[in-house]
């Protein structure tokens, strides 16, 4: 279990930089204990150069370190690169239950997932951006840049086993969820082993419920409680209601960006980071101002 | 009673003796649910009441109030307006909720003022064939389901009244909710009697955990099914449930299956709606019902 934060340059247009940014990413994923596997080919950032607009520079494999990854593994595959804009970064993720040796995902399937939008014209500034990253080792929370001021740039992801009723990961499967700062979609696939429904429900809203219309001062709490709302999933034939670990959603007025959070979850009081408004839309409703709080530790 | 579910036509102004029917039908319903046709002047007489001759207004109402134990503390009027919608034939049906009334006709207090339409029949249909419509309440709630084969929305509705419940699904003084759809969407208005205020949440307050396809079964390899609460969030008050509505995948049920549900700390049974109804969770998603409390 561990959590790693770290702040660098948005603008990828030069190598150095380009390097910095990737590098961090790779630096944080092994530092929350996933595995860098043998695939050949994968980049060195101490020789790969910046790629021009709309290409990826290379690519990464990792897989999941846990006591399910024998049963029911998770590998993806990371593609660094610029957005159509040559100063923006680009990262695409593959999800699968294996590799082939060369970089290539294999088994079930979730492919090609942008975790970073095509972006304006308006070049990246050369102040550093706040990116955190986290894992149980059952599952991956990741914000990106989220004090970017460019919204296509600033995005979250979670992958998340399905949980047991308390926070447990459970072989049942797993699920993705992303999104990019200010887009009224927020992107969920999952995949269910037991039935073998795969790349079943994807889903462009957010599966939280914020009960009310959110307005920008519209506060959530009861008697000093703010009121958070799980994300849960149900698959046609499934094993019941699978419940997500990784992040929550609540109204973006009870909590600002950046602040901790210790937060009864499945079971257990746990730390999330809220987002405030620099992210939005995240609920059933697509509300402007219905936020998230992604997990760091227990 | 806690329950009725009765058959009529649907007709504003082909003859005096259907509108005087459907008009009639519904205050009986309500009526036999234990709520009070208050005393306000001006209501309508079923007997004597002429065919509308206006569109898309009200042409005539009836007041009526809880009769429970809280209605002493924590009133609830509402005012059912009866009248002709957009086209020949068709009806108007619109519910005003407030505190009180003023004992002519006018809601007064909290709520006063909004009106919602739960029928405006914007295009003509079979109204000469009668419709199913159900009612069901535990004194504390009332929901009233419109011509639910009605082929269009604008031909029917429902509302619900209910208000605010302790985790148990008794009822308490901290407010209550009404929420209106017309087939194919809905929305809530939660208002709290503790502070009097007002909050309003478009569409339904439910999550229907996957996203459905037409005809799409959430039945799980155990053979149960997930049906999912109504939430009811009031700032600075609490967070609770309604009892008398849940969503639930249409394709799972069919209309007038009733179903067993484990809900508010018992077993409740609860009168499924099936396609006939959609749009009922937050997520707006067509596939997705109500089901209607029948009875503990």
């Amino acid at each position: 279990m561990a959590k790693i934060a770290w702040a660098c340059n948005g603008n990828m247009a030069a190598t150095a930089q380009f390097r910095i940014w990737g590098k961090a990413i790779s630096d944080g994923l092994a530092a929350i204990g996933m595995i860098k596997t043998a695939d050949t080919g994968q980049i060195d950032w101490t020789t790969v150069n910046k790629p021009a607009a709309t290409t990826f520079a290379g690519y990464e494999v990792w897989r999941f370190n846990d006591s399910l990854q024998s049963t029911v593994p998770i590998f993806f595959n990371l593609s660094y690169g610029c957005t159509n804009n040559p100063t923006h970064p680009k990262l695409n993720m593959t999800v699968g239950s294996g590799s082939d040796g060369s970089g290539n995902i294999t088994g079930v399937q979730i492919n090609t997932i942008g975790l970073i939008a095509n972006g304006t014209a308006t070049p990246e500034d050369n102040s550093s951006k706040l990116s955190f990253m986290a894992s149980d080792g059952s599952g991956i929370s990741f914000i990106h840049q989220i004090d970017n001021s460019l919204s296509s740039i600033r995005s979250i992801f979670i992958i998340d086993r399905f949980r047991n009723v308390d926070g447990s990961p459970n072989n049942n499967g797993f699920i993705i969820m992303w999104k990019y700062g200010n887009e009224t979609n927020m992107w969920t696939y999952y995949q269910d082993r037991k039935t073998s429904l795969l790349n079943h429900g994807t889903i462009s809203r957010g599966m939280a419920l914020m009960p009310l219309d959110l307005t920008a001062g519209l506060s959530l709490a009861i008697s000093g409680t703010v009121y958070f709302m799980p994300y849960n999933f149900i698959v046609p034939g499934g094993s019941g209601i699978q419940r997500v670990k990784m992040i929550l959603c609540y109204a973006a007025s009870d909590f600002g960006f950046n602040s901790d959070q210790m937060i009864t979850h499945l079971g257990a009081s746990r730390k999330y980071k809220t987002l405030g408004t620099n992210l939005g839309y995240c609920d059933s409703r697509s509300q402007q101002y219905a936020t998230a709080a992604l997990w760091q530790e227990d | 009673m806690t329950n009725a579910l009765r058959s009529f036509r649907v007709d504003a102004t082909s003859d005096v003796a259907a509108f005087r029917l459907w008009g009639s039908s519904i205050s009986t319903m309500i009526s036999d649910m234990g709520f009070v046709k208050t005393s306000d002047t001006g209501q309508v007489d079923w007997a004597t009441v002429a065919s509308p001759t206006t569109w898309t207004a009200i042409w005539c109402y009836e007041v009526w109030r809880f009769n429970d134990s809280l209605q002493g503390t924590t009133p609830i009027f509402f005012k059912i307006g009866y009248g002709r919608g957009n086209n020949s034939g068709t009806c108007l049906l619109s519910i005003e909720c407030g505190s009180g009334s003023n004992g002519s006709g006018t809601i007064t207090g909290i709520g006063t003022g909004l009106i919602r339409y739960i029928l405006l029949g914007a295009i003509n249909y079979d109204n000469s064939n009668p419709k199913t419509h159900l009612v069901s309440s535990d004194g504390s709630g009332l929901f009233l389901v419109h011509g639910i084969e009605a082929a269009t929305s604008g031909h029917k509705g429902a509302f619900l009244i209910e208000r605010l419940r302790n985790n148990d699904g008794t009822p308490n003084s901290d407010g209550f909710i009404v929420r209106s759809c017309n087939g194919t969407g809905s929305d809530l208005r939660v208002y709290d009697r503790i502070n009097n205020l007002s909050y309003y949440a478009t569409g339904g307050n439910a999550i229907m955990p996957f996203s459905l396809t037409s005809g799409q079964s959430t039945i799980q390899s155990n053979g149960q099914f997930p049906t999912a609460p109504v939430h009811v969030l009031t700032p600075g008050v609490s967070i609770t449930k309604s009892k008398l509505i849940l969503c639930y995948a249409a394709a799972d049920l069919g209309l007038f299956a009733k179903q067993q549900v484990y809900h508010q700390g018992q077993l409740r049974t609860y009168n499924c709606l099936g396609t006939y109804f959609g749009g009922q969770d937050s997520a707006a998603q067509v596939p997705v019902s109500f089901a209607m409390w029948w009875n503990d």
